[in-house]
């Protein structure tokens, strides 16, 4: 199998030549990797970018106007057509302080419908309206952490009131997407830089109109937000809603001014009402002034009637009482009279009283006698009655007693009768038991057991006889109590007879008492009534008696009373009088009070009046300010806003491309180094294997056979590199670089873009560069005929070089130089690729540092040679004066200039924005703006004749002194260019005040101020700032420090690039340094083995051959310094974004590292070089040349 | 009197696993100024002979003296000097360095010994007084081999070491070099040992050594040996 052998070969073709594989396989990674990761970088930056951007639903089109937005406006715009979301938002500015620092924070309300939602890095979402969450650099810069409360402070301005609250928990850290630079831009608060972001609850806003509204479009979100097709489509939505956007703001200027004017129609009215009232009450104080006057007026009329009054009412009571006291005395002589009648009719009454009191006497004594005889009666009555009742119960007894007796006979009857009955009936049982005793003594039984029954039947009858005889006894013992009771009946019957008898005898005498007594009661009836009567005239007498004395006492009473009236008339007459002229004199006090409280009353009404006179004037004069300041309101104006004007988003966007600049060129030239490499091992491969080559022919391989394996080679060696560098520099450089990007860019991981056109661009012009060569080498190896092949290719003859002409120079050489001189000029192919592959890596390198020297150097020069101030502010309209006395005072700044500056578009062969200034004169900004040219330094005095534009302009537009160039603002100029100068950082031109009235027909008002601090801080710049913008002199200021720094992080991104590309280039040239020695050494093996068998010692055949790389490596490293200051140039135009101007040129010590980078490897190399001369076996020698 | 002796010198090579001996036991000995040839077989040991004659190897044991000094023991730097001052060699395939002219190549050697020859000198010697400023290149074989021997004359060396010198070259060719080198040991003194496997070149040396499978098998000492154009092969 032909083919098996091949493979074989080819196999171990590789293996024996291990070091020229490996070296052709790392070749190509190295170039593969570096091209294919330089250029995917760019699209991998802008994939990362674009999504995280769309994780976070970044918006796409942002709407902004100067009064504000509303709910209406919201809508309108959420129903615009392509519109796929709306959301509005409000965004305020806030002061946030810890122990020793104040910051400013813009806090943005959290998303209501997830665009821009916030990217969270720890903690979690607000949940809470108290809750907040922020950047994580403000926690550190505050010294606080999650769980920690904030407050914000949201200034006096516009936004005072805007937060519900003040004072939010901290609950978690993240990354805003709208902000992915480290630049937030600036406030009017504090120091006028913010410093973070803070995302607060809705609820925590309080404002009545919307900050800002985000849009997402449809469609959008599919596209990578870097291409051009999303630039396209945002683009046209933004074209499209421009009407839509004038229409909302003329409503919005509509509804503000409406709104005003009916808030100060309000006013107006309110004022008006205020007026009324206020005139009202002026009038009514007068009135009651009035009144007051006239109640007055009535006191004093009342006070001197009174007085009147009391005169005549006094002599009026004096008369009254003098009648009265006549009256008395006449009352007096009646009475005595009747007292006198009176004594006469009671001595009558008494003895009339005397007389029935004997008849009475006589009265009760005799019915005191009746009474006794009757109580006889009764005793003896009484005692009748007891006898007669003791005879009824002794009579009672008896019968009670013979009752019993008779029973107990009864009783005694019946027992003897049944003794009778029980004594028969014994006697006739013992009758049988005798006749059946007889009956068995006679048969002589009576041991037998009738005989026993017998026995027993007869103690029966014993024990019942017994008991009979005791029953006869009892009944005889009843029988004798019996008889007793019988004669004791007897006897109490004749006791009781008896009795009777002796009761009825007592009985008649009572009754002849009874009647006794009857008549003298009647007698005892007769002289009660006529004691009686007596008694009753007696008791008419005394009432008559009775009542003429009660009259009398009346009579008496009522004259004392009359006496004592008399006394109290007098009395009260008196006290009366007193009480009333009391009153008169308080009522006349009370009238001086009331004049005096009148009179104040009166002049506290005309100071009232006049001081509301004034305030209403006032009120008018505010009034008709509001209407002149409604009449002067601005019209409002809409922004459409696409991302392209975020910060963060457009820079990013510029790095990128940066990057994708680099990574045109540079990688390319790499590239070719590292192909003209392979291209001359793969060659001297083929050249070695020319008898092989021969040998295989002469077997009867075919071509196509033969070319197979060195194309293999190739193929497998190229393809391996290009598979290993594409998976190694796809992922490894782009990683490198977007990690380092991320001090400057808060893009959390790193995606990978996948680009198969730039894979297969580098493997495929890898494979090609390699098998190309192969294939031609080993076809024009083939084309010779198998003898030719195999005999040995004649050495290449030796020629004498150009130098040997110039013989003194030649003599003057050693011998060994001699031979150097000649071998170099021997192989020339081997000459050129040397020196130019050297010489490549060395312009590579020079590149590299001097792609760092460009962008490092220029912040220097532009901040400490060309723009000399610490900071720039925008004067506030109006408050330059102010502005100017604040600085003077200030013992902070050193000093400051005012110039006119503002963007504008520069239009020539292209259109680029930038800035002008306009300076009074130059003398004005001395000290703070030096103009110079950048080559030889030559001061540039400003003049009036033109524009003096920044070299970088100069070289867009490509203009020079003398050109014209187009200045588009609000107004189109053509101005000439006067002068070109150096300057680095963004587009400027200058002029004087002078030709800035020449151009445009005014003067330029100064609008910024340009600062130079004593002593550049951070505490002076936070100093300055604050104050500047407390007083409310500037709208902002820009820190050069900040903007310093900002361009210092994205320039030092860049040097990692500068590193990775610096690594590369070093490893090809040592890559390249070692093939190349390896080639010379492996060529010459015999003629080194002869050397050896000469004679040469070790460090003469290092000198023999490495002289020769030593000479080389220097032709390459000076070829190499020319040639990369050429690329070097060339790249830095590349990669220089429009608004900076890179340095043009590489320090003197660049271009000496890379001379000694490259030496270093070339010595490295030779090292390595000199230990495989040592290794050459002179056996070598003796073999045949092949 | 002895100039080269050679005693029970054996060397083996080791590859890896395996030892391979190239010189089983090998004792000879070559006096000052003869003409000696060391011929065999290919693969008897000869070229191991000549590497450890010409200091290019150390034997593995026994003793090489040669003018008195034992070689076989020489350290590599000691080797280079040996080498570099006492050894003349001539190989099959020249070894010119294709980048010097004819009078170069004799300098290259020349330039590097205590007492050189004039190059010139040399090379008028070998009768190449016409082709002095040519490159290898631009001669033929025979020339190139006589520029060869040319350089190795310059050095004076006590020992000329021939490795099948006429091994590349046509007969006549062969014989006008094989005779340069009879000449030289004649006419200088030189003791020369030429590397052959071509018997038949036997019979012009003063001193045959025979040599198979890493052994002497004979040593002819040559009373006549006949003049070089009377020989054929």
């Amino acid at each position: 199998m032909a083919k098996k052998a091949l493979h074989k070969d080819l196999l171990r073709e590789i293996k024996n030549t291990r070091a020229r594989f490996l070296s052709i396989f790392l070749l190509v990674a190295l170039a593969v990797a570096f091209l294919a990761g330089l250029r995917t970088t760019e699209p991998d930056m802008t994939k990362s970018a674009d999504d995280y951007l769309d994780s976070t639903n970044l918006m796409d089109v942002r709407l902004l106007s100067t009064l504000g937005l509303t709910e209406d406006d919201l809508e309108a715009a959420s129903s615009l057509e392509g519109v796929a979301s709306a959301q509005a938002d409000w965004e305020v500015d806030a002061l946030v302080t810890s122990d020793d620092v104040t910051l400013v924070v813009k806090t943005i309300s959290l998303p209501e419908n997830d665009i821009n939602q916030p990217y969270l890095l720890e903690g979690r979402m607000p949940e809470a309206e108290d809750e907040c969450i922020v950047e994580e650099s403000l926690l550190e810069s505050l010294g606080k952490g999650i769980g920690d409360t904030l407050t914000f402070d949201t200034g006096d301005g516009d936004y005072a009131d805007a937060l519900a609250r003040t004072t939010y928990t901290v609950v978690g850290t993240c990354n805003s997407p709208l902000y992915i630079s480290t630049q937030r831009g600036t406030s009017t608060l504090g120091s006028g830089s913010i410093s973070a972001i803070v995302y607060l609850p809705r609820e925590a806003y309080t404002l009545d109109y919307y900050t800002t509204i985000y849009l997402t479009l449809e469609g959008a979100l599919e596209l990578n937000a870097y291409s051009d097709s999303y630039t396209e489509l945002v683009e046209a939505f933004t074209d499209s809603i421009e009407d839509f956007a004038d229409q909302r703001a003329e409503l919005r200027t509509e509804e503000i001014r409406a709104e005003a004017q009916e808030e100060l129609d309000e006013a107006q009215a309110d004022y008006d009402e205020a007026k009324a009232e206020a005139e009202q009450e002026l009038d009514d104080a007068a009135q009651e002034l009035a009144d007051a006057r006239t109640e007055l007026d009535d006191g004093w009329t009342e006070y001197n009637d009174g007085l009147e009054t009391l005169d005549t009412e006094t002599a009026d009571a004096q008369t009254q009482i003098d009648d009265a006291k006549a009256e008395l005395a006449d009352a007096y002589t009646t009475l005595t009279e009747s007292e006198t009648e009176y004594e006469d009719g009671y001595a009558q009454y008494e003895d009339g009283l005397s007389q029935y009191n004997a008849g009475l006497a006589e009265y009760r004594a005799g019915l005191a006698e009746y009474e006794s005889g009757y109580a006889q009666y009764e005793d003896g009555l009484a005692e009748y009655e007891a006898g007669y009742a003791q005879y009824q119960a002794g009579l009672a007894e008896y019968e009670s007693g013979y009752a019993q007796y008779q029973a107990g006979l009864t009783e005694y009857e019946a027992g003897y009768a049944q003794y009778q009955a029980g004594l028969a009936a014994y006697e006739s049982g013992y009758a049988q038991w005798q006749a059946a005793w007889a009956a068995i003594a006679a048969a002589g039984l009576e041991d037998s057991a009738e005989g026993q029954a017998l026995l027993a039947q007869k103690a029966a009858l014993d024990e019942i006889k017994a008991t009979l005889d005791a029953t006869a006894a009892t009944l005889e013992q009843s029988k004798a109590v019996l008889d007793a009771t019988e004669a004791q009946l007897a006897a109490a019957k004749a006791t009781l007879d008896e009795t009777e008898a002796q009761l009825a005898a007592a009985k008649a005498t009572l009754d002849e008492t009874a009647a006794t007594l009857a008549a003298a009661k009647a007698e005892l009836d007769t002289a009660k009534a006529t004691l009686d009567s007596t008694a009753a005239t007696l008791a008419s007498s005394k009432a008559t008696l009775a009542a003429a004395r009660t009259e009398l006492d009346e009579g008496w009473a009522e004259y004392y009373d009359g006496l004592e009236e008399v006394a109290e008339a007098e009395a009260e007459l008196e006290s009366e009088t007193a009480d009333a002229e009391q009153e008169l004199a308080d009522a006349l006090t009370e009238l001086s009070d009331g004049e005096t409280e009148y009179a104040d009353g009166l002049a506290e009404y005309e100071e009232a009046r006049l001081d509301a006179e004034q305030e209403l004037a006032d009120a008018q004069q505010e009034i008709d300010d509001g209407q002149a300041e409604i009449d002067d309101l601005e019209d409002c104006t809409w922004y459409v806003l696409d991302r392209s004007s975020n910060l963060g988003f457009a820079s990013y966007e510029s790095d990128a491309e940066n990057m994708g600049n680099l990574a045109t060129m540079f990688p390319l030239i790499f590239f070719l180094v590292a192909a003209l490499v392979c291209l001359t091992t793969m060659t001297r491969m083929v050249e070695e294997q020319r008898v092989t080559i021969g040998g295989l022919k002469a077997l009867g391989y075919s071509r196509g056979d033969i070319a197979r394996k060195y194309v293999g080679y190739g193929l497998i060696a190229s393809l391996g590199g290009s598979i290993v560098g594409l998976l190694v520099g796809c992922s490894l450089i782009p990683w490198i670089i977007i990690t380092c990007w991320k001090i400057m860019y808060s893009i959390p991981t790193v995606k990978f873009a996948f680009c198969p056109v730039i894979y297969l661009f580098s493997a495929g012009a890898a494979v090609l560069v390699i098998v190309g060569t192969v294939l031609s080498a080993t076809l024009s190896a083939l084309r010779a005929t198998p003898a030719t092949l195999m005999r040995p290719k004649t050495p290449k003859a030796g020629k004498r070089v150009l130098l040997e002409r110039v013989t003194p120079l030649w003599k003057r050489l050693t011998f060994t130089q001699k031979v150097t001189v000649r071998n170099l000029f021997r192989y020339k192919k081997r000459f050129w690729m040397t020196v130019i592959g050297i010489g490549g890596c060395t312009a590579l390198i020079v590149t590299g540092f001097g792609l760092r020297d460009s962008i490092n150097d220029i912040l220097g020069i532009q901040y400490d040679q060309l723009s000399l101030y610490n900071a720039t502010a925008v004067i506030e309209e109006d408050d330059l004066e102010e502005l100017e006395a604040l600085l003077d005072e200030n013992e902070l700044v050193s000093g400051y200039a005012v110039v006119h500056q503002n963007s504008i578009d520069f239009e020539g062969s292209s259109t680029i924005s930038g800035y002008y200034m306009v300076v009074d004169s130059p003398e004005s900004v001395e000290g703070y703006m030096v103009f110079r040219h950048r080559l030889n330094h030559e001061a540039v005095e400003l003049t009036d004749d033109g524009l003096y534009i920044c070299e970088k302009l100069s070289e867009l537009l490509d203009l020079e002194v003398g050109d014209t160039l187009v200045l588009s603002g609000d107004q189109r100029v053509t101005a000439t260019v006067a002068g070109i100068v150096e300057n680095y950082v963004y587009n400027y031109v200058y002029m004087t005040q002078s030709y800035y009235e020449a151009l445009y027909g005014e003067a330029a008002e100064h609008n910024e101020v340009m600062i130079s601090y004593v002593e550049d801080t951070e505490e002076t710049e936070n100093a300055v700032a604050q104050e500047l913008l407390e007083a409310g002199v500037i709208s902002s200021i820009t820190q050069v420090s900040a903007v310093r720094s900002s361009l210092d992080d994205s320039f030092h991104t860049i040097n990692y690039a500068v590193l990775v590309i610096i690594i590369s280039a070093a490893a090809l040239a040592f890559v390249v340094l070692f093939n190349l020695s390896n080639i010379n050494i492996t060529e010459r093996k015999r003629e080194l083995a002869t050397l050896k068998v000469l004679g040469f010692n070790d460090r003469e055949m290092n000198d023999y051959v490495l002289r020769e790389n030593v000479i080389l490596t220097v032709l390459g490293i000076l070829l190499g310094l020319l040639m990369g200051k050429g690329l070097h140039a060339f790249l830095v135009k590349t990669v220089e974004i429009e608004m900076v101007m890179f340095g043009r040129s590489a320090k003197p010590v660049s271009y000496l590292m890379a001379a000694l980078l490259t030496a270093l490897f070339s010595v490295a190399v030779n090292i390595l070089a000199g230990r495989s001369l040592r290794k050459i076996d002179m056996v070598e020698s003796l073999k045949s040349v092949e | 009197m002895e100039f080269i002796t050679l005693e029970h010198v054996v060397k083996e090579y080791r590859m890896g696993e395996v030892t391979i001996t190239a010189a089983a036991d090998i004792s000879f000995e070559i006096k000052k100024g003869e003409f000696a040839i060391i011929v065999g077989p290919s693969g008897a040991g000869k070229t191991t002979v000549l590497n450890l004659l010409g200091g290019m190897d150390s034997c593995t044991s026994g003793s090489i003296v040669v003018d008195g000094t034992d070689v076989g023991k020489f350290s590599p730097k000691q080797l280079t000097e040996y080498r570099r001052h006492d050894i003349g060699f001539v190989f099959q395939f020249y070894n010119l360095v294709q980048n010097l002219t004819a009078l170069e190549n004799v300098e290259l050697a020349a330039q590097i010994c205590r007492d050189p020859m004039d190059a010139e000198e040399v090379l008028r010697q070998v009768g190449l007084s016409e082709r002095m400023d040519n490159f290898p290149g631009q001669l033929s074989g025979g020339e190139q081999q006589r520029v060869a021997i040319a350089r190795a004359l310059a050095k004076r060396p006590k020992l000329l070491l021939c490795d099948e010198p006429t091994g590349a070259l046509d007969y006549v060719t062969g014989k006008a070099i094989l005779k340069l080198l009879q000449d030289t040991c004649r006419e200088r003194g030189v003791t020369v040992v030429v590397i052959t496997h071509n018997t038949a070149l036997t019979s012009m040396a003063d001193r045959v050594i025979h040599i198979k499978s890493g052994l002497v098998s004979k040593v002819e000492l040559n009373r006549t040996p006949t003049p070089v154009e009377q020989i054929e092969w």
